[in-house]
């Protein structure tokens, strides 16, 4: 493979893009007639070839260096300030226990029916009235229900967290609902149950409901976010404090 | 936080250090991997392949931007494909291999890398340096010599052609002879290919 200098010269140009339309014609004969430049043309498609390898593991192990010094820099602050682990509960067992809850309920809603009426039967007319009267006014399902959230689609996936104030006491869940298809994050409150919906992929380390003088305070990582507790069952915009 | 726009521009203006900002999605694909019978150094091995893949589609125009926080999504997607694969391959036969044999595989081209990735890793700076900036990361003349601390683009330009010749120079005879022939053998086989019998 003995180049002249010329020939190195046009092969340089020509894999810098510098090449004028006709020294590209000048290059592409030379590929076909002399074979000596074809020879060194490949070795040089191949030598690039392996510099883009080359390059690729080199920035795959810097960027997984980061990765590792970001983990050993949480461990370190996670051993200094020894926060206890939360676990993650899954979606189905919330569900779960809702489904529990709402069989118990319905169960004694039959259990206080058969009572009624077998109260009814015995008891004079007046009373039987007045007390179905009672009856109308109560909610067959007791509380503590947890909805189940809307979710499905390839973009959504849930997870359920054991939402805790300042002194690390579990006062209700938070289930966190990651929905590509949204614009802008949103909250609901239900009785017990606390929806996060994100649209973007993030993971909650911790979840945090703080109570500063009449604002709740959602903390997801490092982000705060004040919350309305008073409107409940209605889906509301996830407001970042400054 | 950044947005995907911004990640996808900073990367075509040769900022390849905006990479970093999607560690954001990588405890997604940390929890995947953990769930699936990987440790976090695994979880880290396939993030960091998927950020590259990711980098080298967005530098090739082979990415296209969907609207805003899609690219966290391609990065799970991949990792977990990623993941899969490495779950699903067969582990390796574990037969010592003796030094010798590493560039003698009996695949001509497979050689032939194995040489030049071995010169490429003793090069050293500013030739690996100069040539991954312009092949890989694809930067401009000016741009190198910035990040090189070189006083303009000429001087980036006389050093990478050296630095071609120093690889090509330091290829072994042999491997000069099998890539002869290893050529050859590919004009040979390419229909319509320059010099092809075909």
């Amino acid at each position: 493979m003995n180049l002249t200098n010329e020939d190195r010269e046009l092969l340089d140009r020509h894999f810098e893009h510098d090449l004028t339309d006709q020294e590209e014609t000048i290059f592409q004969q030379k590929l076909t007639d002399d074979e000596a430049f074809r020879q060194a043309f490949r070795l040089r498609e191949l030598i690039h070839e392996r510099v883009e390898v080359f390059g690729a593991a080199q920035l795959k192990e810097s960027l997984k260096s980061q990765l590792s010094a970001m983990r050993e820099e949480t461990e370190i602050t996670d051993e200094q300030v020894e926060i206890e682990e939360i676990p993650v509960r899954s979606l189905y067992d919330t569900i779960s226990a809702a489904r529990w809850m709402i069989a118990a309920s319905i169960v004694a809603v039959i259990a206080a029916g058969i009572l009624f009426l077998h109260n009814r039967s015995d008891a004079p007319d007046g009373a039987a009235i007045a007390t179905q009267d009672d009856t109308k006014t109560e909610n067959p399902v007791s509380g503590g229900q947890v909805p189940a959230p809307s979710y499905g689609g390839t973009d959504t996936y849930t997870s359920a967290y054991p939402i805790a104030t300042d002194q690390s006491q579990q006062v209700a869940e938070a289930v966190l609902i990651i929905d590509e298809s949204r614009t802008a994050a949103a909250y609901r409150v239900s009785p017990d149950t606390l929806f996060v919906y994100y649209p973007q992929d993030i993971y909650a380390e911790t979840l945090r409901l703080t109570d500063d003088e009449n604002t709740v305070i959602l903390q997801i990582n490092e982000d705060r976010y004040r919350l309305n507790l008073s409107d409940n069952d209605t889906e509301q915009p996830l407001m970042p404090l400054e | 936080m950044i947005k995907d726009r911004d990640i996808i521009d900073q990367i075509k203006a040769g900022k390849y250090e905006v990479l970093s900002q999607l560690n954001r999605h990588f405890p997604s694909v940390r929890k995947y991997v953990l769930s699936n019978s990987g440790a976090i150094e695994d979880a880290e091995d396939v993030f960091s392949e998927a950020q590259v893949i990711f980098y080298q589609k967005v530098l090739s125009d082979a990415y296209q931007y969907n609207g805003e926080g899609k690219i966290g999504g391609f990065l799970y997607v991949t990792s977990k494909n990623l993941w899969m694969k490495k779950l699903t391959r067969p582990a390796p036969m574990m037969a010592p291999v003796a030094e010798t044999d590493t560039l003698d595989s009996g695949d001509p081209l497979e050689d032939l890398s194995g040489a030049l990735d071995e010169i490429l890793y003793a090069l050293g700076d500013p030739c690996a340096a100069i040539l991954t900036f312009f092949y890989f990361h694809r930067l401009d003349m000016l741009t190198i010599a910035q990040k090189v601390g070189y006083k303009n683009k000429e001087t980036v330009k006389v050093k990478k052609r050296q630095c071609i010749q120093t690889i090509e120079k330091a290829l072994p005879a042999a491997q000069k002879e099998t890539l002869k022939e290893y050529l050859y053998e590919l004009d040979q086989r390419r229909p319509g290919a320059p010099g092809s019998a075909l």
